[in-house]
């Protein structure tokens, strides 16, 4: 030990870490951001040839609308949560929206490709109702903190990580909506339906950091599960990269959540895929059904 | 002489670990058992052996059709099949990419070896002998993922790769005496260029279009975890860095750490990229048994 406050210095030079970590940050995203643009790309493809090589005159004429709905999916933007399922419930037949949910159900697929499309759409629907559901706890652990809902005061490293993880998920949800919107789907920008009520149920509980820090575990754990169990259904190799990259950073928010609880921080040999409790707390690998996109 | 981690909570650590390991195939097994979805529906309900058997039958089965097809329409016949010899490519290159990885494995358990028998590692204090806990852990953990390479290697038709890392391994042995002459830093700088290069490995082979849907969820298992270990390296290493060592601490070790007193900063420090980068990603064949 030196005479010096040790965290003082550690402060110093953390401060210049973290903006280091910050320009990787600025540095990263646009990149992922524009690989997944390719992928929404791809995801088109797929669904164009679908039309082009098909003489069924319905069909032709879904994809004769598939330029146009996409863009009118586009415009939607992010006011309209709907998933690109829903949509074309109400929207004429021979929009685009319809070819891609038709895509996306499989109905009328004549290839495994285009059907595989449609469970990439819906993967990532759910994938970007996880990110949302995170940013959404997050958010509210951080609006609630200085009201003492865990306590006289949070410990700046918890209240950090709780901010830098939020920036992390939202440019996750924001990677895997640009995906959706590019591809001609909806983006998704409500938390996940099958697991908010229970999700905000569990944080109405939380009275404490520790409780706080297991209930973000369980949501980090279950979305590198949820991720990770993608990389063996996912047909577009631009989804894979989505999900790659992201699994990764998930599990990395879950070790640093043990190490602040005091648990060892990597308590598994594999990535557990089921429902889990204690420091590999997970709520299991989501279906890729979950964001109601099928 | 051995460093003695003889704390009853870390025991029950190790314990816990080695059971974890003890049951690693098992656990890797289940998670394969999920890749169901795209066209393996029929495959739901049954064990990953059960799946590999089926592979291996329907691998057996295409042979055999080429054979036939040889006999009954002759040359054109066979050029008419030729997506077998694609089959045949697809897989030696998962094999390849599967034996690349053991080898990574294989150099991490090396240099955790390596690093466990130096002298300012067995020392008593609460940061070191997590330092070390970790290393040990770890290292067995490194073990079970090479298992798990080598045996889908094997299951494809491979060898295993026993071997370390042919490209990697002088940097590590070039690395040694300057372990010997240095501090924990060094360990802890050398790990994490290890296990970055193992996650960002792993990441390129899922980003790949050439792994097949089997292969590519045991390296997402597998680079989950090695993220993981990179992650607390770093967090360890801010630590160090930063005069903070009392932190560096589990349960299991001696007590949590005062959440209360780490540096606002730390947890970020130790997630730095919200997109794994893959800059140290290796070569997919480049560790493949010759």
């Amino acid at each position: 030990m030196t005479d010096r406050d040790p965290l003082q210095i550690s402060e110093a030079e953390l401060r210049a870490m973290t903006k280091q970590m910050n320009e990787m940050h600025a540095e990263t995203f646009p990149v992922l951001h524009e690989s997944l643009g390719d992928f929404g790309s791809s995801l088109r493809g797929k669904l164009r040839t679908l039309a082009e090589h098909s003489a069924n005159r319905r069909t032709f004429l879904i994809g004769s609308g598939a330029a146009l709905g996409g863009v009118l999916l586009a415009a939607c933007g992010k006011d309209d949560p709907k998933p690109a399922a829903s949509k074309s419930s109400s929207a004429a037949p021979s929009s685009a929206s319809s070819a891609a949910s038709s895509a996306a159900s499989g109905a009328a697929s004549p290839s495994g490709s285009a059907g595989g499309a449609g469970k990439d759409i819906a993967a990532l629907s759910t994938n970007a109702s996880l990110e949302n559901l995170a940013v959404f706890a997050y958010m509210s652990a951080l609006a609630e903190a200085p009201k003492g809902k865990f306590g006289k005061s949070v410990p700046p490293a918890v209240a950090e990580f709780a901010k830098h993880a939020m920036m992390q998920h939202k440019d996750h949800a924001a990677a895997f909506n640009a995906a959706l919107k590019i591809a001609g789907a909806a983006e998704f920008t409500k938390p996940n339906p099958a697991l908010a009520d229970t999700v905000i149920k569990l944080f109405g509980e939380v009275k404490d950091v520790p409780g706080l820090a297991q209930l973000a575990l369980t949501l980090e754990n279950t979305a590198g599960a949820t991720y990770v169990k993608q990389m063996g259904t996912l047909t577009n190799p631009d989804a894979l990269k989505a999900v790659a990259t992201i699994a990764p950073v998930e599990r990395q928010h879950a070790a640093i959540l043990n190490f602040v609880l005091g648990n060892y921080p990597v308590p598994d040999v594999f990535v557990k895929l089921d429902e889990q409790s204690g420091s590999s707390a997970s709520l299991g690998a989501r279906p890729d059904t979950d964001a109601g996109v099928s | 002489m051995e460093h003695e981690l003889d704390d009853e909570r870390f025991r029950a650590l190790i314990e816990e670990s080695q059971d974890l390991n003890s049951d690693a195939m098992k656990a890797a097994n289940e998670p394969l058992n999920g890749i169901v979805e795209v066209g393996l529906e029929r495959r739901a309900q049954r064990g990953y052996a059960d799946t590999v058997r089926e592979e291996r039958y329907e691998r057996a089965q295409a042979q055999r059709l080429l054979v036939m097809a040889g006999v009954a329409v002759g040359a054109a016949g066979l050029g008419a099949l030729a997506a077998s010899p694609a089959y045949a490519q697809g897989a030696a290159e998962d094999v390849a990419a599967l034996q690349t990885a053991a080898s990574l494995e294989n150099l991490a358990v090396l240099t955790y070896k390596t690093a466990l028998t130096l002298p300012y590692l067995m020392k008593e204090d609460r940061a070191i002998k997590t330092v070390a806990a970790f290393a040990k852990i770890t290292m067995e953990q490194h073990t079970e993922h090479g298992k798990a390479f080598n045996a889908r290697a094997v299951e494809l038709g491979g060898k295993e790769q026993t071997g370390t890392h042919p490209e990697l391994t002088p940097v590590v042995m070039a690395a040694v005496p300057k372990l010997k002459a240095g501090g924990p830093l060094d360990v802890v700088a050398l790990a994490i260029t290890l296990e970055d290069t193992a996650t960002s490995t792993y990441v390129a082979n899922i980003m790949s279009a050439m792994t097949s849907p089997e292969v590519r969820l045991l390296f997402g298992t597998v680079a989950g975890v090695e993220s993981q270990h990179l992650s607390t390296l770093l967090a360890v290493q801010a630590l160090l860095k930063g005069g903070a060592p009392e932190l560096i601490t589990v349960k299991e070790t001696g007590g949590a750490t005062d959440a209360a007193k780490l540096p606002g900063a730390a947890p970020s420090i130790a997630i730095p990229e919200t997109f794994k980068k893959i800059d140290l990603a290796r070569k997919p064949a480049e560790g493949a048994v010759k």
